[in-house]
């Protein structure tokens, strides 16, 4: 078994941890930058975009199954939440696996990165780990999902539609999840707040070093309304992620025609 | 044929649920002196203990049955604890026949009657059904098996001890899912309680009317004595398995005049 | 195209309220059926209507529907239903229920399993796979019941092929729901 994780990796150990286990069909690199991020409209777009979705929903998986062997103590109902999850996620790989080579791509054909996984294992509690993972990074996914889905419907790409669909009632009940672990903790000890802010502002500078070179800048889709109101966000939460989503789309659309100050 | 519902019966002056179906080989008979059971542990009083206690299952089957037909809109999961019930029950009354076949006994050999039935089904709320046969009758079961299972043991039947140990624990189930739906329901709602208090005095009435007297005869001419009209001992660790308070079970033992210290297998039982 | 998220939800929920159903008619036979047997054939297998329930119930919750969400089924289905229910002696209700009904609802759950998409549905699928591992055993228990019994006579001999026919006869069971909203971007 080789482990291409193995490979020095350039980035900050206080925010990252080590990498997961990937074999030798697979090159792992640290940051956006590194990735081959194609235009849109190229021909190999989308089957980039499946391998690198397969990556991370691998790495999704990984952080589920590991935030279950290191937190036996957890309540139950969380443990067999992220055993769910663990399973879910594994599905979701082996739908964009099954999507990449029904469509002429292969395993390995592009490079991946695992900051996911990298970013949780520098965070020491599992609830400041579901609310990056679950609440953050998953949420974020159903919103891109809830509009590929609905892109790919009207293109008539139905296999695609469909397994967007799927998919996205899966991650609702993992947004849930982590909602739910919040929320109780929450009740439970107030200082709860403060390890959950501490574990945020600590992932946002990780995912501002990964996405350094871009990345983030997209304008297409906003926020899912009614999937993150059926995953447990609260409504002035989700007002909240439409506020600063709609804002976070005119200022990249304003850099993208040249008008922008940070232009 | 099937039995009709929803009928009426009166029993002593009182009005009770009339019995569910039964085969015509079954005798039901209406009150305890009609019944035919013995003090003693003789191979008969051996066979008649577990056809009365075969038929009483079969009741507390029909009544958690008839509980999710009456009560649909019931929280779905008091629902699945019914639903468990029925069928915890149906496995309790399927062995004790074939227990009692393996006493060479058979269905209708005794009289059988129905009590549990006809008094919890005069109940038109759940939590008062529950108050009475899950909370009452069936952790009045919990006590006689307690002490039940010793005396068989004692008396050299360990096939038919351990089959009642079994059947203990599903009653503390049963008990223990009663207990936490009336608390929750009662949270919920506090007239719940009157229910359930209403309920509970029904009980008491009917047991006034209807429990033998010292010096009322069965039918194979055995005498109710003080002793025998007592309750069995009170099962105190059962009991609290199935989530009965502190106060829940000191009242109950203070009732039964704190018979749990007497030695096992002295009741009359 | 494969099944979208609502009708999944709808053919689990119609499952549902299928399995909710039978556990309240055997239910509403244990008291109702003399014989001692039957009661406890019956009364046994409440539990496992609930528990498909139940687990059905679960998988609407994840699939964008209400946890424990029902759906009735379509009028002819629902009539189905009703006979089942309305069988006139002990040896009909066996024979209705697990000779003439539950074969058309075995084939109902296998028709699911062809139609919708064995990687993205694959917790509907496990359930319904776990229900089609149970549905022998009740088989099974009824068989032996008819053994113990083999003294009842029958009231109506042509129950259960009637009740079998009546079922067949129904193609469509589920009733979509009007097509979601979508729950597209704001
Ligand atoms: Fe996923
Ligand atoms: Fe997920
Ligand atoms: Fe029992
Ligand atoms: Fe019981």
């Amino acid at each position: 078994m080789t482990d291409s994780t193995a490979a020095p990796s350039r980035l900050d150990p206080a925010l990252f941890g080590e990498g997961p286990a990937r074999d030798d069909r697979f090159t792992v690199v640290d940051v956006w930058a590194e990735m081959v991020n194609l235009p849109d409209g190229h021909r190999d777009k989308q089957r980039e975009f499946f391998h690198r979705q397969m990556n991370e929903e691998a790495c999704v998986m990984e952080n589920a199954a590991r935030s279950l062997a290191e937190f036996p103590d957890a309540d139950w109902r969380v443990r067999k939440g992220l055993a769910r999850q663990c399973a879910d996620e594994a599905r979701h790989v082996l739908s964009y696996r099954r999507l990449l080579e029904a469509r002429g791509g292969h395993l390995g054909q592009y490079p991946v990165m695992n900051f996911q996984y990298r970013i949780l294992g520098r965070i020491d509690s599992l609830v400041g780990r579901l609310a990056i993972q679950n609440r953050s990074f998953e949420a974020d996914g159903l919103d891109a999902a809830t509009y590929a889905r609905d892109e790919a419907r009207q293109a008539g790409d139905h296999e695609l539609a469909d397994m967007y669909d799927a998919q996205q009632a899966d991650e609702v009940c993992h947004i849930r999840l982590g909602n739910d672990l919040v929320r109780d903790q929450m009740a439970k000890a107030p200082r709860t707040a403060m390890v959950i802010a501490r574990a945020l502002t600590q992932a946002a500078r990780a995912f501002a070093r990964i996405f350094a070179g871009g990345g983030t800048e997209v304008e297409k889709y906003g926020i899912a309304v009614d999937a993150r109101l059926e995953a447990g966000f609260s409504p002035e939460e989700v007002e909240a992620a439409v506020r600063m989503s709609d804002a976070r789309r005119a200022a990249v659309r304003e850099r993208a025609t040249g008008g922008g100050v940070h232009g | 044929m099937i039995a009709a519902q929803g009928e009426t019966k009166v029993v002593g002056g009182v009005v009770l649920r009339r019995d569910p179906a039964r085969e015509p080989c079954f005798t039901v008979v209406q009150t305890d002196a009609e019944m035919q059971d013995w003090p003693d542990m003789s191979p008969i009083s051996r066979r008649e203990r577990l056809h009365r206690h075969m038929n009483n299952e079969s009741g507390a089957m029909e009544i958690a049955a008839r509980c999710l037909v009456d009560f649909p809109d019931t929280p779905w999961d008091l629902r699945m604890a019914l639903a468990r019930q029925v069928s915890d029950e149906s496995r309790h009354a399927n062995l004790l026949l074939q227990r009692l076949r393996e006493l060479d006994g058979f269905k209708g050999e005794f009289p059988i009657a129905n009590f549990e039935w006809g008094v919890t089904l005069m109940l038109e709320d759940l939590p008062g059904r529950l108050a009475v046969q899950n909370r009452t009758f069936e952790a009045g079961l919990i006590d006689i098996l307690g002490t039940l299972r010793n005396r068989w043991r004692e008396a050299g039947d360990d096939v038919t001890a351990d089959m009642l140990e079994g059947i203990l624990a599903d009653e503390i189930t049963h008990v223990r899912f009663a207990n936490r739906w009336i608390k929750r329901l009662t949270e919920q709602d506090p007239r719940v309680l009157l229910k359930v208090a209403m309920a509970v005095r029904f009980l008491g009435r009917v047991n006034q009317q209807l429990a033998p007297k010292p010096g009322d005869v069965n039918a194979v001419g055995v005498e109710w004595t003080e002793e025998r009209r007592q309750a069995p001992a009170v099962n105190v660790e059962d009991r609290r398995e199935a989530e009965f308070t502190e106060e829940e079970i000191t009242e109950v033992l203070k009732q039964a005049g704190f018979r749990s210290i007497l030695p096992a297998g002295s009741l009359g039982e | 195209m494969g099944l979208t998220i609502r009708q999944k939800a709808d053919r689990i929920g119609t499952f549902r309220f299928i399995s909710v159903y039978l556990m309240e008619t055997l239910a509403r036979w244990v008291p109702t059926t003399p014989e001692l047997e039957a009661k406890v054939l019956f009364g046994r297998h409440v539990w496992d209507f609930a528990q498909h329930a139940d687990q059905l119930g679960r998988r609407t919750g994840e699939l964008r529907a209400a946890a424990q969400y029902s759906l009735r089924p379509a009028a002819g289905y629902f009539k189905v239903l009703e006979a089942v229910a309305s069988a006139p002696g002990t040896l009909e209700r066996v024979a209705g229920f697990y000779d003439g009904f539950l074969p058309d609802l075995e084939r109902r759950y296998r028709g699911y399993l062809a139609e919708t998409d064995q990687l993205n549905d694959e917790p509907s699928v496990r359930i319904i796979e776990r229900i089609l591992f149970d549905l022998p055993r009740l088989k099974g228990d009824r068989i032996a019941f008819a053994a113990q019994r083999a003294d009842l006579k029958p009231l109506d001999a042509g129950w259960a092929t009637r009740i079998a026919a009546l079922a067949a006869a129904e193609r469509e069971f589920v009733t979509d729901r009007s097509p979601a909203r979508t729950s597209a971007a704001v």
